[in-house]
């Protein structure tokens, strides 16, 4: 589910404004480190998540405003400047963390686990798996209901017309680019407790995230809920069962969507 | 009884997008030799049935015949070696390249130039000279290593007529080729058309009514994507319902 | 034939100019320096030839891809594995290496070639990401995160070149690499070069001409693939040593850039990687930091210098 929050950020930057943003994993980590930053003054994770999540949303704001938008709507360019973006931070990050590991403590009303079925699930997991729904049911109802989702769709269909019509795109872009890491940033947050941070660690969550979007198809929200569904199990069901073979497992799952279905399998740009 | 042979024959050819029908059941013929313009309201579907003819669209249903041939399977580049030309409503020119780079990309299409990965003399200077003679023709000599993208525009349309016109076709496709000129250069595009009507069959679509009547020994008029008239320029003249769709849209 | 160009135009200048450091630079101080500055100028070669491979698809037909790791990786792969763990000879190396990278154009350039632009960025990316999980996963094969070692040199059994100095080696790479550079001179210079950029600049006009725009792009990546993976197997014979880095979204990122960084031609390619290398190098002397200093030299050209260095030319 975490993979979900993470993806749906970039899923849709690319979708809604045809950006690859490669940056993705550096904004999740970017939400890790200040959200532990924060922690460590005020002891309090709700503090730290807001902190990570707003954190990370402000600088994506930023980078959007001054430097993605001075770059001509080319996919190469933008592309590059993201993997620019990246290399920045990467040495950033190595200096505050030295190369160490790093996590995130559990917040203590979501610490421990809950009984269900005869299984124990840890709670925060559980939250977790919430949350990811939550967000996802909550962008789904603001691209598709509010006055808001819609002058996003316009300005994702074409962006020229959209202009004409009186819709402020260059600020519309902010905020759709801020909110996609605004999540990035809570995701990483969230994943704190469970999976840490290490320098290095934005390339591997990156992956994932191109995993699940390669399979879901470039701009499909719900295909990417889907797919990260599908990616975690396969995950978990594979470090348990073959370790070895977990993550070849998903390439070649991606390897047999490529032939059959290029574009995804709930391909195309869509909403 | 149709000749099966002319230069276009379309039967009941249609395409749609999504719910918008766009071309619906066009049955329509063209003569040999002859310059037949194509008119009709904003919309009635005019250069979609030119991407339709010229393969970059396939249709949903009925056919295309070129030259007795029935193309309605091939793609764009074979039926361009059939000998079909075309130029386009808004100028479809190698823009970073120069002219005769442009009329060099154009002309090695014809010749089995096409992969060529070296630079061999003999065929290479007749392309060069085949560039260079139609460049003299249109009075481009000096402009031959000027880019593309930074001519005028009337030059411009010009040069997207001369991509067309260099491989020496039998069908020549006009999309609006006035739009846009001064009555000066529309009057000399017009004597041209005339000139190249004496070898090649010359399907135009024109928005200047005056000029598809002075030029054209058959007009079609589509309206919302069904011919809705068919005939010499003094029928159509002559027809109120034509002057009532013109006129209908100026009123919008 | 050519037409004319204006003689002594400032051009020409600049090609003379240019001709003249690339003999100096390249072929003669290697005689004089050190094997630190010539391993350095390896390097200029062979990612310069990576880069150029890579602007035959990206700048000259339109196609920028993040995958062209996959062939230099294939290439780099393919030669030692051959070499180490099937223990083939050199020449068999090469050959099997030459293959498993045509067969990666292949195949991957007809998954690919049905998308556009961002698709096609994404789906290039996406490709080379499987490969690099092979390597990265089937370490029986491949040394997994560790690497392959073992590889060795060829020897080419001339008792006036010896492969095994450093400076033998180099004018070994430069030599192939010298062919190469005229290779996709030629080549985009010729008829078939003047239609890739035809499909770059306008797909419909292209295919209304008579060309078969697919065919054309599919060229364009094998061609591309070619010497990009080429540039693999220089790079596993210079470094003794492969790892998924040469698979890596990184290096694809890189090469993309050197392109774009050297304004669009083949030798601006080459002077990217130049560039690129040389300040790699330069910046880890002077600091741990030499990431954050590619990184904001990564945007600054991006924002600042878009076309790259193509303004030392007039036109392409």
């Amino acid at each position: 589910m975490l993979l979900f929050t993470l993806t749906s950020g970039l899923t849709l930057i690319l979708g809604v404004m045809k950006t690859l943003n490669l940056a993705h994993g550096t904004f999740f980590l970017l939400g890790f480190y200040t959200a532990q930053w924060v922690i460590r003054l005020t002891n309090n994770f709700f503090l730290g998540a807001v902190a990570g999540a707003f954190g990370a949303g402000i600088i994506g704001m930023a980078v959007q405003r001054f430097l993605l938008s001075r770059v001509p709507a080319d996919p190469s360019p933008q592309t590059l400047l993201t993997v620019g973006i990246i290399y920045v931070f990467q040495d950033i990050f190595l200096m505050i963390s030295k190369g160490r590991i790093w996590m995130l403590p559990k917040p203590h009303f979501l610490a421990g686990s809950i009984p269900f079925g005869g299984l124990t699930f840890p709670t925060y997991r559980i939250a977790l798996t919430a949350m990811g729904c939550i967000i996802f049911v909550l962008l789904w109802l603001f691209i598709r209901k509010t006055k808001w989702g819609a002058i996003l769709r316009a300005g994702a269909d074409n962006p020229k017309i959209a202009e004409t019509v009186g819709i402020n795109i260059p600020w519309v872009w902010v905020m759709v680019f801020g909110l996609g890491i605004f999540i990035a940033g809570l995701a990483g947050v969230l994943a704190g407790p469970i999976w840490g941070a290490f320098p290095g660690g934005e390339w591997d969550i990156l992956v994932f995230a191109l995993i699940i979007i390669l399979l879901a198809g470039m701009g499909s929200l719900h295909g990417a809920f889907v797919m990260s569904l599908v990616v975690g199990m396969i995950t978990n069901i594979g470090h348990a069962l073959f370790p070895e073979m977990a993550m070849f497992l998903l390439f070649a799952l991606v390897v047999i969507v490529m032939l059959v279905r290029p574009r995804g399998i709930f391909g195309g740009i869509k909403y | 009884m149709k000749n099966l042979t002319y230069p276009v024959i379309t039967e009941n050819l249609s395409v749609h997008f999504g719910g918008l029908q766009a071309v619906a059941d066009v049955s329509f013929t063209a003569e040999e030799g002859m310059i037949h313009a194509i008119i009709g309201p904003n919309g009635a579907g005019k250069t979609t049935f030119f991407n339709l003819i010229s393969g970059l669209l396939q249709p949903s249903a009925g056919r295309i015949r070129l030259f007795g041939q029935d193309v309605s399977k091939l793609p764009p580049q074979q039926r361009a070696a059939l000998g079909v030309g075309r130029t386009f409503q808004v100028v479809n020119i190698f823009s970073s390249l120069t002219v005769f780079e442009n009329l060099l990309l154009a002309a090695q299409s014809q010749k089995n130039m096409k992969f060529v990965f070296y630079r061999r003399g003999a065929s290479y200077r007749f392309l060069s000279i085949k560039a260079r003679e139609m460049m003299d023709e249109w009075g481009f000599s000096e402009k031959s290593d000027i880019l593309a993208q930074t001519l005028s525009h009337g030059d411009q349309r010009q040069l997207d007529l001369m991509l067309a016109l260099i491989g020496e076709p039998k069908l020549l496709l006009l999309d609006e080729p006035t739009a846009g000129l001064s009555r000066a250069e529309t009057a000399t595009l017009t004597e041209i058309i005339r000139t190249l009507s004496l070898k090649t069959t010359i399907l135009m679509i024109e928005h200047d009514i005056e000029v598809a009547f002075a030029l054209a020994r058959r007009i079609t008029v589509l309206h919302e994507g069904r011919i809705f008239a068919d005939g010499s320029p003094d029928e159509i003249r002559m027809d109120p319902r034509v002057k009532e769709i013109y006129l209908g849209e100026e009123e919008a | 034939m050519f037409h004319s160009r204006k003689i002594l135009g400032r051009e020409s200048l600049v090609t003379f100019a240019a001709i003249g450091i690339g003999i100096l630079v390249w072929v003669i101080m290697p005689l004089f320096l050190n094997n630190y500055w010539i391993s350095v100028l390896i390097e200029t070669l062979v990612y310069g030839l990576f880069a150029m491979g890579l602007s035959v698809l990206a700048n000259y037909t339109g196609f920028p891809s993040l995958g062209q790791a996959a062939f230099f990786g294939t290439g780099a792969y393919t030669l030692g594995i051959s070499l180490v763990r099937l223990g083939q000879g050199q020449g068999m190396s090469v050959l099997l290496s030459l293959v498993a990278i045509m067969m990666v154009a292949v195949i991957f350039g007809v998954l690919v070639l049905q998308t556009k632009g961002i698709y096609f960025l994404f789906i290039t990316l996406g490709l080379a990401q499987i490969l690099w999980a092979i390597a990265w996963k089937w370490q029986s094969v491949t040394g997994g995160d560790d690497g392959l070692v073992g590889i060795t040199r060829p020897n080419l059994g001339l008792s006036w070149w010896n492969l095994s100095t450093a400076s033998g080696f180099y004018y070994f790479i430069l030599t192939i690499f010298i062919l190469a550079f005229l290779a996709l001179l030629l080549i985009t210079k010729s008829p078939l070069g003047r239609t890739f950029v035809g499909v770059r600049e306008s797909e419909v006009r292209m295919s209304c001409l008579g060309y078969n725009v697919w065919l054309h792009s599919y060229l364009a990546f094998i061609i591309s693939g070619f010497f990009s993976g080429l540039a693999g197997i220089l790079y596993a014979w210079y470094n003794l040593f492969v790892a998924p880095q040469q698979l890596s979204m990184t290096l694809s990122a890189e090469g993309l850039f050197m392109g774009i960084l050297g304004g669009g031609t083949i030798w601006g390619a080459f002077l990217g990687a130049v560039i690129i290398v040389l300040l790699k190098h330069m910046a880890s002397f002077v600091t741990d930091h030499w990431l954050l200093i590619m990184g904001a030299f990564y945007i600054i050209i991006i924002v600042y210098v878009p076309k790259g260095l193509s303004f030392m030319l007039q036109r392409r």
